[in-house]
C-alpha cells in the first residue's frame, strides 16, 4: 500500500483495476445516455433514393437546352412517397413534392414558382442545368459507412441516426452497479429531527446523486457499523453485488479508521491510502476480485472531490466510455482566493464559462454551501500563494448540463 | 451514390433449376429486377454481364455479353470489368435475392489499397458478392486465355482483403445476404424468407 501519492498516480492505480463491463442489447428507446459497445455501420443510403429538394417539376434538362422557355407535358403529379408508374419521356415532366423520389429519367427539378401552368402543359425556363434541386441517394449517409464507434454515448442525435438506419435495438455496455455505504452510527437520517451534537447523513444522498450523474446504478447499503468484523462482512457482500463500492469516512487518522482496516484484511490489494489533494486527502483504494473499492473522505466536500477525481473516471471506464476524464481548460479567475496552498493541490467548486476566453468564478461559502450550482473544479497547484482575480488556473469542466453554465457576470 | 459499378452476373447454365435463375420470381419480382431495383441510383453504373445481353432489357441497366465465353462467372466478371467506368466494381451473382446496400457500400468503401474485397464466412469465400478493381482485368484475362474458370484462381496475383463474419454482421444479416437459389427447394426457402421479412 502506497501512502500520500500524487493524484496522477492514484488515478493510474485505481483505473488499472477497472475494465469495461459486459454488454447487453436494449431497445433504442431505452438507450439514451447509454454507451455503445459495438461499431455501427450504415445499412442503408440516406436518402435511399434520388430526391427533390423543392416542390416543383421534374424534367430532363436536355429539353430546356438553348431555349428561352420550354413547354412540357405534365405526365403526373406525384404525391410524397409515390414512385412514378410511367417513364418520363422526352418533352414531358412530372410534378414532385419536396423530399419525393425523382423519376429515373429526370435530371433536374424546376421550382413550382418558376413554372407557368397552361392546362396540361408546364412552361419552364430554358437552360436548366442537370442536377438542379436534386439530391443524390446517399448524399447524407452512404451505406456501409461508419456511423458510430464503441464508447460513444447515445444522445438525441445518435438516436436519430440509429432510428433512420433501422436499428431498433443497440448493443450497449451494462451500467456499472455502484454500492454506496457510509460510516458512523452517529449519523442521523434525512427524516430524523436534528439532535444536539449530531449531523444528518448527507454523504449517502450526495453519492447517490453523483453515481447517477456519472451513469451508474446506485445500490444503497445501510451505514457501516462501528465494528470491524461486521464492516468487513458488509464491504465484502457489497463487492459481490457491485462493480464499484464507495464508502465515506473511516479512513482518516482521527477516525476509527474502520474502512481502511477492513480493506487491508479483505481486499486482494490495497493500492493507496491518502492522495496529496485538499480537500479529500484521506482516501483509500483497493480491489477484490473484479470489484474496485474507494473509501472516500468522511467530509462531504472531500468525498465529492474524491468522487469527481477518482470514482467518476472508474465508472466511466467500467461503463465502456472512451473519454473517461473530464475536459480541462485554463481559465481566468473572476475572484481571488486569500489562502495559500503550500503542500497539496487544492480543489475549489467553481462556475466556469466562456466569454472572451475561459473564466471561472470560485463559489463562495462554507464547506457544504459552496457545493451548489458548480459546473467545474478549479485546481490550484501545490506551492501556490494567494490568488488574485485574473490569475489563470486549470479548471476541470464537470459534465453537469442541469446546472447553470453561463459565464459569470 | 457510390462512385462504383455494380456488375450483376447473369450467365450460367442453370442446370439444377431447369430455367434461368435470374428470372425466377420472389415476392412478385424477378430476382434480377429486384437486384437492379436495389442498386440503381445507388451505384454510378449498373451492368448486367454474361449470357445473352438482349434478355436483360431493363431500364437504367447496361447489358454486356461475354467476350471470352464459356468459363462461367469469370467470363462475366471479365466482360463486366471491361465495360466498367469506375475503378471498383461490386460483382454479384444474379441468384442472390437478398442483396443489402449496407454490405455493398461497406465492401466498396474498404476497397482503396486492394484489388479484391471478399467476404469470408467460416473459412468460406464469397467471391460472387465481392468488390474487384479494374486492375484485376489483366490477371482475369490470363486465366480465361488458359481456360481456367475458377473465380479465385487469380487472387494470389492481386491484393486481396478478406472481410470477416464479425464485420459483416455489423451491417447485414449474414445468414441471409449470401443466400443463393440453386434448386427449387432453395427458391421455396427464399420465398418464405421474403414473407418473413415483410411481416417482420
Amino acid at each position: 500500500m502506497k501512502e500520500k501519492i500524487s493524484l496522477d498516480e492514484a488515478q493510474e492505480l485505481v483505473l488499472s483495476a477497472a475494465a469495461p463491463l459486459d454488454t447487453e442489447r436494449i431497445d433504442l428507446l431505452e438507450a439514451a445516455g447509454r454507451v455503445l459497445a459495438r461499431e455501427v455501420l450504415a445499412r442503408d443510403f440516406l436518402p435511399s433514393f434520388r430526391r427533390s429538394t423543392m416542390d416543383g417539376y421534374a424534367l430532363r434538362s436536355a429539353d430546356t437546352r438553348n431555349k428561352e422557355t420550354a413547354a412540357l407535358k405534365v405526365l403526373a403529379e406525384l404525391p410524397a412517397g409515390q414512385l412514378p408508374s410511367v417513364p418520363l419521356e422526352p418533352g414531358t415532366c412530372m410534378m414532385v413534392m419536396t423530399g419525393a423520389p425523382v423519376p429515373e429519367e429526370a435530371d433536374a427539378v424546376v421550382r413550382r414558382e418558376d413554372v407557368a401552368r397552361n392546362g396540361a402543359l408546364a412552361v419552364v425556363p430554358g437552360g436548366i442545368e442537370a442536377g438542379t434541386n436534386i439530391q443524390e441517394a446517399g448524399c447524407d449517409i452512404s451505406a456501409g459507412m461508419q456511423l458510430l464507434v464503441p464508447g460513444m454515448v447515445v444522445g438525441p442525435g445518435e438516436a436519430a441516426v440509429l432510428a433512420a438506419q433501422g436499428y431498433a435495438e443497440v448493443e450497449v455496455y451494462r451500467r456499472p452497479r455502484v454500492a454506496v455505504l457510509s460510516t458512523g452510527d452517529e449519523l442521523l437520517d434525512v427524516r430524523e429531527p436534528l439532535l444536539p451534537g449530531k449531523v444528518r447523513n448527507s454523504n449517502r444522498y450526495m453519492l447517490a446523486a453523483a453515481v447517477q450523474e456519472a451513469g451508474g446504478r446506485v445500490l444503497l447499503y445501510p451505514s457501516l457499523p462501528d465494528e470491524l468484523e461486521a464492516s468487513k462482512e458488509m464491504l465484502t457482500r457489497a463487492g459481490e453485488e457491485a462493480d464499484l463500492v464507495l464508502s465515506t469516512g473511516g479512513v482518516s487518522m482521527g477516525d476509527f479508521d474502520l474502512v481502511r482496516q477492513a480493506l487491508l484484511e479483505t481486499a486482494d490489494e490495497v493500492f493507496f491510502w491518502k492522495v496529496r489533494i485538499k480537500p479529500g486527502m484521506p482516501v483509500v483504494a483497493a480491489v477484490r476480485g473484479k470489484t474496485v473499492y474507494l473509501g472516500l473522505a468522511g467530509k462531504p466536500n472531500g468525498a465529492l472531490v474524491n468522487f469527481y477525481l477518482l470514482a467518476g473516471p472508474v465508472i466511466a471506464r467500467l461503463g465502456g466510455r472512451t473519454n473517461i476524464f473530464p475536459p480541462v481548460v485554463e481559465a481566468a479567475l473572476e475572484n481571488g482566493f486569500a489562502r495559500s496552498s503550500p503542500e497539496r493541490s487544492r480543489y475549489l467548486w467553481a462556475v466556469a464559462g466562456y466569454q472572451n476566453g475561459w473564466r471561472a468564478a470560485l463559489n463562495e461559502g462554507g464547506e457544504l454551501a459552496a457545493m451548489r450550482g458548480y459546473n467545474a473544479l478549479a485546481e490550484i497547484p501545490a506551492g501556490s500563494g494567494p490568488l488574485a482575480p485574473g490569475d489563470m488556473v486549470r479548471t476541470i469542466l464537470l459534465d453537469r448540463h442541469s446546472c447553470r453554465v453561463a459565464a459569470p457576470a | 451514390m457510390l462512385e462504383a459499378t455494380a456488375i450483376i452476373l447473369a450467365g450460367g447454365k442453370n442446370t439444377r433449376m431447369g430455367c434461368h435463375k435470374a428470372f425466377l420470381e420472389i415476392g412478385r419480382q424477378k430476382i434480377i429486377e429486384r437486384t437492379v431495383a436495389q442498386l440503381s441510383g445507388l451505384f454510378a453504373q449498373v451492368l448486367v454481364a454474361g449470357g445473352e445481353p438482349s434478355a436483360y432489357a431493363l431500364p437504367g441497366v447496361e447489358a454486356v455479353g461475354d467476350i471470352i465465353p464459356g468459363l462461367g462467372p469469370l467470363s462475366g466478371i471479365h466482360a463486366g470489368l471491361t465495360a466498367a467506368h469506375n475503378q471498383y466494381s461490386l460483382v454479384l451473382a444474379c441468384d442472390m435475392p437478398f442483396v443489402e446496400a449496407g454490405l455493398a457500400g461497406y465492401l466498396v468503401r474498404e476497397a482503396p489499397g486492394f484489388d479484391v474485397v471478399a467476404p469470408q464466412i467460416n473459412q468460406r469465400l464469397q467471391p460472387l458478392f465481392a468488390v474487384y478493381s479494374r486492375d484485376c482485368l489483366a490477371p482475369v484475362t490470363r486465366c480465361l486465355e488458359s481456360r481456367i474458370s475458377r473465380v479465385t484462381a487469380f487472387y494470389h496475383q492481386v491484393r486481396v482483403k478478406y472481410v470477416a463474419r464479425e464485420k459483416i454482421a455489423l451491417v447485414a444479416d449474414v445468414e441471409k445476404v449470401f443466400y443463393n437459389v440453386n434448386t427449387p427447394a432453395d427458391l421455396a426457402m427464399a420465398r418464405r424468407l421474403v414473407d418473413v421479412s415483410r411481416k417482420g
